[in-house]
C-alpha cells in the first residue's frame, strides 16, 4: 500500500508541476540591464521609503505602547496593538520579497555562464529555500507574539534591515561593473552603426 | 471497437507528427523525439498485425517493444535537457551528468529487482520493471521543469508540448502501472483504456505544438568570463548568509 502511494504520488505530482509548468509566465528577457534597473528602483523605494532605521525603530518603539496602555482604555489598546502587528508584517514581508529579487536577481544572471558551478548553485538554492522559511517563521513568530513581545528581536530586525538594504547594494554594484564590462566587450564599433 | 479505433487514431497521429516535422524541420531539432515516436509507430503498427494474426503472442511482442521505447523515452528527457538549456552551458553538461548517473542507478536498480523477481508472475514483474523505469523518468522530466523554473529560462512552444505530452505520458503509465500492479489482473481492462485515452491526449498536445515549429528564444551568452560566474556566487552567497544571520537572530529571540 505504501509502494501505491509513493508511486501514485510521484505520479500526480508530475502531473501537478506540468501544469504548474503550462500555466508559468513567459520568463523575462534576457536584457542585463533591465533587471538592473528594476533591482535598483526596488532597493531605493527600500532604502528611502520602506525600511530606514528611524523608520523601523519608531514602529517598533515602546514608547507609543506605553503612553498607550498608560492613557487610553483596553479597546485602544487591542487597536493599537492589533495596528502594530499588521506593520510588523508588512515589514517582515517586505524582507522577504526583498530576498526573494535577490533571488531572482541572481538566477536570472547566473544562467549565463558557462562555468556555472552545481554544486555553489544547489546551495544557494537550498539557502535562499531556508532564508525564505526563516522569513515565514519571523511573520509567524510576529503574528503570535506580537511586536513588542521580544524587545531584543526588534534591535536585531533593525540592524537586518540596514544588513539586507547594504548586502544588496554591493551585489547590485557587482553586477553593474559585470554587466557593463560585458556591453563594452560587445559593444560594435561606429562602422557596425549604420 | 473503441480501443481498435483509438488504436489507429494514434498511429496516424504518430504518422502526421513525424511528416510535418520533417517539412517544417523539427526532425533536425528534435531528433531525438522523432526517434521515439519511430519507435512507437513500429511498436503500434506491428503490434496491432501481431493481435490481429498471432494474439498469443502479442503479450511478448508488447513488453519488448515497450522496453525499447523506455529507452527511447530516456533519451527524449536527455533531448530536452539538450535542446532546453542549450544556451546554458554549464546547467546542461551538470544536469546530463546527473541525468546519466541516475539513470545508471536506476538500470542497475531494476536489473537486481528483476533478478530477484524472476519465479514470480512475468507479466507482473514487467510491469513493475517498467513502473520503476517511467517512475525515474518522471523525476528526471520533474527536474528538469525545476531547472527551467528556477533559472527563468524560456523555451519554445514545440519544446514545451514535447516537454508537457510527455510528461502527461510518463505520469499516466507511472499511475496506472503501480496500481495495476496493486490491484491486479481485473485492472488490467481499465489500464489499457487510460493508457490509450491519455496516449492519444498526448499525441494531440504534439500535434499541435510541432505542427508549426517554433524555436526557443536564443539568451545572450557570456561563455567563459574568467572570475566572473566565481565572484557572482561569492556575492550572492555572502549576502545570503549575512539576511540568513540576522534573521535567524531575530527568530530566536
Amino acid at each position: 500500500m505504501i509502494q501505491l502511494i509513493l508511486f501514485v504520488g510521484v505520479g500526480a505530482g508530475l502531473l501537478v508541476l506540468i501544469y504548474l509548468f503550462v500555466r508559468s509566465p513567459e520568463p523575462r528577457a534576457e536584457g542585463g540591464a533591465e533587471a538592473l534597473l528594476e533591482a535598483r528602483q526596488a532597493l531605493n523605494s527600500l532604502q528611502s521609503g520602506l525600511l530606514p532605521a528611524g523608520l523601523v525603530e519608531r514602529v517598533f518603539a515602546q514608547d507609543d505602547l506605553h503612553f498607550v496602555s498608560s492613557k487610553a482604555g483596553a479597546g485602544v489598546q487591542r487597536l493599537f496593538l492589533c495596528e502594530r502587528k499588521r506593520i510588523a508584517l508588512s515589514w517582515v514581508a517586505q524582507v522577504r520579497r526583498q530576498v526573494l529579487s535577490l533571488k531572482q536577481f541572481h538566477s536570472g544572471q547566473s544562467r549565463l555562464y558557462a562555468r556555472l558551478d552545481v554544486r555553489t548553485e544547489v546551495t544557494l538554492a537550498l539557502s535562499f529555500a531556508s532564508l525564505l522559511v526563516l522569513c515565514r517563521v519571523l511573520q509567524a513568530t510576529f503574528y503570535v507574539r506580537g511586536p513588542y513581545a521580544a524587545p531584543r528581536m526588534v534591535g536585531i530586525a533593525i540592524t537586518a534591515a540596514g544588513r539586507v538594504c547594504t548586502v544588496f547594494e554591493h551585489s547590485l554594484a557587482f553586477l553593474t561593473r559585470t554587466r557593463a564590462a560585458v556591453l563594452r566587450h560587445d559593444s560594435p564599433g561606429p562602422h557596425v552603426a549604420a | 471497437m473503441l480501443t481498435f479505433i483509438v488504436w489507429w487514431a494514434t498511429i496516424v497521429l504518430e504518422l502526421a507528427i513525424l511528416l510535418r516535422a520533417l517539412k517544417t524541420g523539427a526532425l533536425r531539432e528534435f531528433p531525438f523525439f522523432c526517434i521515439y515516436l519511430g519507435c512507437v509507430l513500429l511498436s503500434s503498427a506491428s503490434g496491432y498485425v501481431v493481435f490481429r494474426m498471432r494474439p498469443l503472442q502479442y503479450q511478448y511482442w508488447y513488453w519488448t517493444w515497450e522496453f525499447v521505447c523506455v529507452i527511447a523515452g530516456y533519451n527524449v528527457v536527455l533531448g530536452v535537457v539538450e535542446r532546453g538549456l542549450v544556451s546554458h552551458d554549464g546547467a546542461r553538461k551538470a544536469f546530463r551528468n546527473v541525468a546519466l548517473w541516475f539513470f545508471g542507478a536506476i538500470v542497475g536498480y531494476v536489473a537486481i529487482h528483476s533478478m530477484l523477481l524472476r519465479h514470480s508472475n512475468a507479466l507482473i514483474s514487467s510491469v513493475e520493471v517498467e513502473r520503476d523505469l517511467r517512475t525515474a523518468e518522471a523525476l528526471l522530466l520533474a527536474a528538469v521543469m525545476g531547472v527551467v523554473a528556477y533559472y527563468g529560462i524560456a523555451i519554445g512552444r514545440s519544446l514545451k508540448g514535447i516537454v508537457v505530452g510527455y510528461g502527461l505520458c510518463v505520469a499516466t503509465i507511472v499511475i496506472t502501472h503501480s496500481m495495476r500492479s496493486f490491484l491486479g489482473a481485473w485492472f488490467q481492462d481499465y489500464f489499457s483504456a487510460i493508457r490509450s485515452w491519455s496516449y492519444l491526449l498526448s499525441l494531440l498536445i504534439w500535434t499541435y505544438a510541432l505542427w508549426s515549429y517554433q524555436p526557443s528564444p536564443a539568451p545572450k551568452r557570456l561563455g567563459d568570463s574568467g572570475p566572473d560566474y566565481d565572484a557572482l556566487a561569492m556575492t550572492t552567497k555572502e549576502a545570503v548568509e549575512t539576511v540568513r544571520e540576522q534573521l535567524g537572530k531575530a527568530a530566536r529571540q
